[in-house]
């Protein structure tokens, strides 16, 4: 690996979202922290419901209506030369949904593609008219198309003339393997394929130069063989831009090749996180080994498939203590239906929340008593 | 067989043929198929040019020449003479005044003596084509040679102005003001609907609440008062345009509903997070993605709408609250016909009845094609 520092771009600190809905409250998102660092690639992993989406949108506090967040999530602002100087710290979670601010991050600096290319361009409009919005939106011309220093700022600020979008819109096009693309700049979203609507939405995406892309489940409409290009173009782009990747998906063959880092959640429940490699190789959390558990492997004989027991709680009527208990083949009667666990730091950089490890004891008096407890009976 | 073959396969490349067309030539397509549509939209494209944008010239007398015969009959152009003469030309019989000595009423008769020879493109009052270009040619009348020579074709009024004429000028403002007010009524209504469709909430509620109120309120009394709120005094120009608003604000409540209707389908489309979380605000969102895409349903609905539009305003117009006589309309010139005296003595006046009743069949079945047409998928 280069050297790379770790420095951060955005960092989420005890994330809560929750939905007050008729049936309760439901909390799609419970105390989530992690860091995303400039030009790494972080994997989000966990089952349907979990929380991954809704994650990314309140990164861009985008959280959809009866949602409420809570929490710290702060973006590094810097500026554009090399090796810049942090300039400006933005809390996400304090702007304002529809202001100005959030609308210049989202875009401009976060851009976000989404798991169903086939609905994401706007119908009435060519892939080079997405293109163009998006770079008249953030009004933000490619680097090669910036003259000297002087003139930086000043073309900056101009909308682009006619020409020189569709010039981008091709580039733009052509840089994410779109073949034809002088043609295909016309082209409306019905007359692509999945992948090159999928391969459109990164150029809109990469057509500001954003800091961090989230791609929530990017691959999981498109069939295997596109999906290969679309990881491949995603790690190329990113190499050559340098910019960070948020990537959530439910695939662990997907996230093993393309992230640096992984966060596993269950239930709106940050579980565990740590290096790629390390995730694989030692996982902490039960629930992460019976996810790996569940993958078959080549060269095995078996004759079904393993899987995780039961069934995903109601979010309604979750549990008590540690939300995977009833599922968990750790079940440590006493402990785990009775306590919640903290998130900690178990090992040098991996993080999980279980009772197989004592960090994650939390330090309220009951949890110290029942632990004592335990203790006492284990002697 | 190898016919057969060839046939099959150029009806396979046929086929391919139809899936690449674009959307406005499957529309132009379908719409080409339907007689009936089409035949609406000549007779409207005829209707546009002799009474909207050339009535000067289509028309042989300006619409305030008082000529000497007062409520003349018209007199219809002649190929054949009392004496059984055929001659290519038509010509006109002159009118002689009868005073008929019971009731001490006044009547014309056709004086089989005088023959008026009838030309086309001749030299008539001068006028302003478009209200730019000096001109005075007309497309037909009495032959320059005979000064005293009168074509009244659908007869004439009681200040002895050419009824024809002025039923053409009439149509310019009844044609304008259906085109203008629906697309004053389109503006509220796709606006305001999209805007509740979108935010939902309180907004959503507030505006169906009025669009209800306006469509449960009795129509007339509504007519009358928004009539009655028009100042006598203003000029026609005034009295014009606040008609047309007042048009637009009895009319925009369903419209409204629909594309509402269509927009909280459309709000829930991936394209709009997408939209979102590329920085655009909601105004960019509601205009540039939301709208477009209700706008083949709503260019069918306003099609369908002008007709209902043009009878409205002779029907305010005829009970006196719309336009009122030194502006010309089909309304107005209807107003004539509202006595038993008027029916009785000068039917004539019953003849823009026909006028008015092509345009609305036209625009309905225009309408109706438009409506098969701007979906053409569906079978």
């Amino acid at each position: 690996m280069t050297k790379k520092t770790r420095d951060p771009l955005v960092t989420v600190k005890d994330l809560h979202v929750e939905f007050d809905v008729r049936d309760g409250i439901v909390h799609a998102v419970d105390g989530c922290s992690f860091n995303i660092y400039r030009g790494q690639t972080l994997g989000i992993i966990g089952e349907s419901g979990c929380g991954k989406s809704i994650t990314a949108k309140a990164i861009m506090n985008m959280v959809p209506k009866p949602g409420k967040m809570r929490g710290e999530i702060t973006f590094y602002e810097k500026s554009d030369e090399d090796g810049g100087e942090i300039v400006n710290q933005i809390r996400i979670d304090q702007t304002d949904p529809d202001g100005e601010t959030i609308r210049k991050i989202r875009g401009g600096h976060i851009a976000m593609i989404f798991q169903e290319p086939m609905s994401s361009l706007t119908p009435v409009y060519t892939a080079g008219f997405h293109i163009l919005e998006a770079v008249n939106l953030h009004r933000f011309l490619p680097a090669e198309k910036i003259g000297d220093q002087m003139g930086k700022n000043i073309q900056k600020k101009r909308n682009l003339s006619e020409k020189e979008a569709r010039t981008i819109a091709v580039d733009m096009l052509q840089r994410v393997g779109i073949p034809n693309a002088e043609k295909r700049v016309d082209s409306y979203p019905f007359e692509l394929s999945g992948g090159q609507r999928q391969r459109v939405m990164i150029a809109i995406a990469l057509s500001t130069y954003p800091d961090l892309l989230i791609a929530d489940e990017p691959t999981t409409a498109l069939d295997v063989s596109i999906e290969a290009q679309i990881l491949d173009l995603m790690r190329e782009l990113q190499e050559t831009q340098g910019m960070a990747i948020m990537f959530i998906t439910h695939n662990l063959g997907v996230i093993a090749e393309i992230a640096a880092e992984i966060v596993v959640m269950y239930m709106g429940k940050q579980v565990e996180r740590s290096t790629t490699i390390e995730i694989f190789e030692n996982p902490k959390h039960p629930y992460t080994k019976a996810l790996l558990g569940s993958i078959p492997q080549i060269g095995e004989k078996k004759t079904s498939l393993e899987t995780i027991e039961g069934m995903v709680p109601s979010p309604f009527d979750l549990p008590p203590g540690c939300v995977f208990h009833p599922r968990c083949p750790d079940y440590m009667p006493g402990k785990c239906d009775r306590v919640y666990p903290q998130y900690a730091q178990v090992e040098e950089g991996h993080w999980a929340r279980c009772f197989l490890y004592d960090a994650c004891w939390p330090d309220t008096p009951e949890a110290q008593q029942i632990k004592n407890q335990e203790a006492i009976a284990a002697d | 067989m190898s016919e057969e073959t060839t046939n099959l396969v150029a009806e396979k490349q046929e086929d391919k043929k139809k899936v690449s067309q674009n959307y406005w030539s499957l529309v132009w397509w379908k719409f080409r198929k339907n007689r009936l549509a089409l035949i609406g939209a000549v007779i409207m494209v005829l209707y546009y040019i002799t009474c909207f944008f050339f009535p000067e010239f289509f028309a042989p007398y300006p619409k305030e020449l008082e000529s000497d015969f007062l409520e003349a009959r018209p007199t219809f152009p002649q190929f054949r003479d009392q004496e059984g003469n055929f001659s290519l030309r038509p010509f006109v019989y002159g009118l002689d005044e009868e005073i008929d000595t019971a009731t001490r009423s006044r009547t014309y008769v056709y004086n089989y003596d005088v023959k008026y020879p009838l030309s086309l493109f001749v030299k008539g009052e001068p006028y302003k084509l478009l209200g730019v270009i000096p001109a005075s040619i007309r497309l037909f009348g009495v032959d320059s040679d005979y000064p005293d020579g009168q074509v009244f074709l659908l007869g004439t009024d009681r200040l002895g102005r050419d009824q024809f004429s002025r039923i053409l000028y009439g149509g310019r403002i009844s044609l304008f003001i259906g085109l203008f007010s629906v697309f004053v009524t389109l503006f509220i209504g796709v606006t305001l609907g999209a805007v509740s469709g979108y935010y939902g909430g309180a907004t959503d509620i507030i505006v169906m609440r009025i669009t209800e109120l306006l469509s449960a309120f009795p129509r007339e009394p509504l007519f009358l008062a928004l009539g009655a709120a028009v100042p006598i005094s203003w000029p026609s120009t005034q009295v014009f345009f606040m008609v047309t608003i007042i048009l637009a604000v009895i009319s925009w409540g369903g419209l409204a509903r629909q594309v509402r209707g269509l927009v909280l389908s459309g709000r829930e489309e991936q394209y709009v997070l997408a939209a979102q979380s590329f920085g655009a605000s909601d105004r960019r969102i509601i205009f540039n993605h939301l709208i477009p895409a209700t706008l083949s349903h709503v260019i069918v609905i306003a099609t369908l709408m002008i007709p209902g539009m043009i009878i409205l305003e002779t029907s305010l117009s005829f009970l006196g609250l719309g336009l009122v006589p030194p502006t010309v309309s089909w309304g107005t010139l209807l107003q004539n016909a509202n006595t038993i005296r008027a029916i009785r003595f000068a039917p004539w006046y019953l003849l823009v009845v026909p006028f008015i009743l092509f345009a609305i069949m036209a625009y309905n079945m225009l309408g109706d094609g438009l409506r098969d047409a701007l979906d053409p998928y569906s079978k």
